[in-house]
């Protein structure tokens, strides 16, 4: 990303998240059995899809520094490992806010999406914990295999919710039966997903370059102990 | 009737404006530390010379 590009995604992604905010709260109007809550809906979902596209660049940074052992797809894995984590973060907060407006439940064992969701939260705090606090030459293999499982599951989690019987089910499928009718939840909704991958991407991007500053740093430290001795 | 469940949202949109804060904030402290570990390593170079 040059440097003229950086300010201009930032401002992009900024604009777009506001407007997002303008129509969440201003323009949607209220849904009829769950009030405002179900505004939620917007963020929630966008920081979903933005944390599966996180996930999804961490599943191929790992394979390729597995086959390759270059350090930058390491780093890159890494950077987007995190930045998942947080959307993730995002996702299983505002979910469990909602459902205890809605379902006056903060969480429920039997309902396979939140149970799915919370197994991914866990393997992906995991990684972060294991890349963050442990040293990065020995830990970076362990980390793409737990990355690959992390990303792996993903598809279990979007499945978890059609395999099983709709007794079973507490989540609902909005997007998929056609749940939004007015327009004006169409465009909240699309350009709240647009703005969120745009951070996501941004984000990903940043903690890309300092990952790779502070291999720099490393190398750098490592050169002068040697001179030093 | 709709019930009110405005604090409910008003929450959920407080939590991830304020966990993408911490993030940012973080990114933010990491940057600084950087610089000042390059600056240290630039010092000691010049002390070399």
């Amino acid at each position: 990303m040059t440097p003229t590009l950086f300010p201009l995604i930032t401002l992009t992604t900024l604009v777009l998240l506001g407007i997002a905010q303008f129509f969440i709260f201003m323009v949607v109007p209220n849904e009829q059995v769950m009030g405002a809550v179900q505004r939620v809906f917007y963020f929630h979902v966008a920081a979903a899809l933005a944390c599966y596209a996180a996930f999804f660049v961490v599943f191929v940074a790992s394979v390729s520094y597995l086959t390759s052992r270059n350090k930058k797809h390491d780093i890159l894995s890494v950077a987007a490992g995190e930045v998942g984590f947080v959307l993730c973060t995002i996702v299983l907060i505002t979910g469990m806010i909602w459902g205890h407006s809605a379902w006056n439940t903060w969480f429920r064992w039997e309902e396979p999406r939140l149970v799915t969701f919370l197994v991914l939260w866990l393997i992906f705090l995991s990684f972060t914990v294991l890349r963050n606090f442990g040293e990065p030459t020995k830990t970076a293999v362990h980390g793409s295999i737990l990355g690959i499982l992390g990303a792996a599951s993903v598809p279990l989690v979007y499945l978890s919710i059609k395999l099983l019987p709709q007794s079973a089910r507490l989540h609902p499928e909005v997007v998929e039966h056609g749940g939004l009718r007015d327009a004006s939840y169409w465009q909240a909704f699309g350009i709240s997903v647009v703005g969120m991958l745009l951070l996501c991407a941004l984000l990903v991007w940043v903690r890309y370059r300092i990952g790779r500053a502070e291999d720099r740093a490393r190398l750098s430290a490592r050169e002068d102990m040697t001179y030093d001795a | 009737m709709t019930p009110d469940t405005f604090p409910s949202l008003f929450w959920s949109y407080t939590a991830v404006w304020a966990i993408l804060a911490v993030y940012i904030v973080t990114l933010g402290v990491r940057l600084s530390r950087l610089e000042k570990r390059f600056s240290q390593i630039e010092d000691a170079s010049d002390e070399r010379k």
